[in-house]
């Protein structure tokens, strides 16, 4: 006589690990890995990437399992649990340019004579303005240049802001 | 297929020996740091109580009960009066944590039981899989 053995729902699954049973998370493993990994494989062709996305969303599941709510569907969750560590692969993957990249590209096109017409336009702008300008393009923040000028914040951002709106009415001088 | 699931089972694995680890540790810890500063406190108490003879206030216990309910609440109030409040209070505050800790390690018993026995039979599992 064949002994029929009954594989648990997994509702039950999930409620007896919460009860500490985790054992049995292997059974969730074991019915959807093929799945979650076939499902980032064909968005992915990096095989040992898709691999280690399908670890993270069964790890981060598991996390999650007190949270979740055992009368939903697991796998359309899976699914979208794939879709954001998707996302976020990408997302760590863009192609960026990096900040010393451009600020060489940047000195490269400044000519002399573009040097000459910045210190005649800065040369119209008050002391303050001038330093806070200064302070910014060296990237300190707000609060730091505050602290520096021992000023207040607010002081500070009217001085920033004159002076940037002063820099724009010459440039827009220049060109009429 | 089997590697990937052996894996991701492992992984989950040492995830939940360092969670569980942590938080046996810590009850562990709290358990022991409240209780046993709630038991010290005590004693300091009872040494109070005994240097500066406000022990005598527990004799009316030993009177009629006539006597008790006409003179219990005014020996209520000096006793209340002679107390370290602070002391009092930091014994209370220790002991009522020491009390959460052990109540929450209490009612989690059986799950705490479940996962470290299923714990040690995958620790167990991978010994015998590198022996063999």
């Amino acid at each position: 006589m064949a002994i029929e053995t009954v594989l648990p729902t997994d509702e039950e699954i999930i409620i007896s690990i919460r009860q500490g049973q985790i054992d049995l998370y292997s059974h969730i493993v074991k019915r959807y890995t093929p799945r979650i990994l076939q499902f980032i494989s064909s968005r992915l062709f990096d095989k040992l990437e898709a691999e280690d996305l399908t670890q993270n969303v069964f790890i981060n599941f598991y996390k999650a399992i007190e949270r979740f709510d055992e009368k939903r569907p697991l796998l359309p969750y899976l699914y979208e649990s794939a879709r954001n560590e998707l996302k976020m692969f990408y997302r760590s993957h863009k192609e960026v340019l990096s900040l010393d990249e451009q600020i060489m590209v940047d000195a490269q096109s400044i000519k002399e004579t573009d040097l000459v017409d910045i210190e005649e336009v800065l040369r119209d702008i008050s002391g303050d303005q001038k330093k806070a300008l200064k302070l910014i393009s060296e990237g300190y923040s707000y609060q730091e240049i505050a602290d520096k000028m021992k000023k207040n914040i607010n002081t500070v951002r009217t001085l920033i802001r004159r002076a940037r709106l002063l820099l724009s009415s010459q440039k827009e001088y220049e060109k009429t | 297929m089997k590697k990937l699931e052996d894996k991701i089972i492992k992984k989950v694995y040492g995830w939940e020996i360092k969670k569980t680890g942590f938080s046996l540790f810590t009850k562990t810890i709290l358990f022991f740091v409240f209780g046993l500063l709630s038991v010290f406190f005590t004693q300091i108490l009872i040494e109070v109580f005994f240097e500066t003879g406000s022990d005598n206030v527990f004799e009316i216990l030993q009177e009629d009960w006539q006597v008790i309910t006409k003179h219990g609440v005014d020996v209520v109030f000096s006793l209340y009066q002679e107390i370290p409040k602070s002391l009092v209070f930091v014994i209370f505050i220790s002991s009522l944590i020491s009390l959460i800790v052990l109540l929450t390690f209490v009612k989690n018993f059986g799950i705490m039981r479940y996962k470290v026995i299923a714990l040690l039979r995958y620790w167990k599992k991978g010994q015998d899989r590198m022996t063999t």
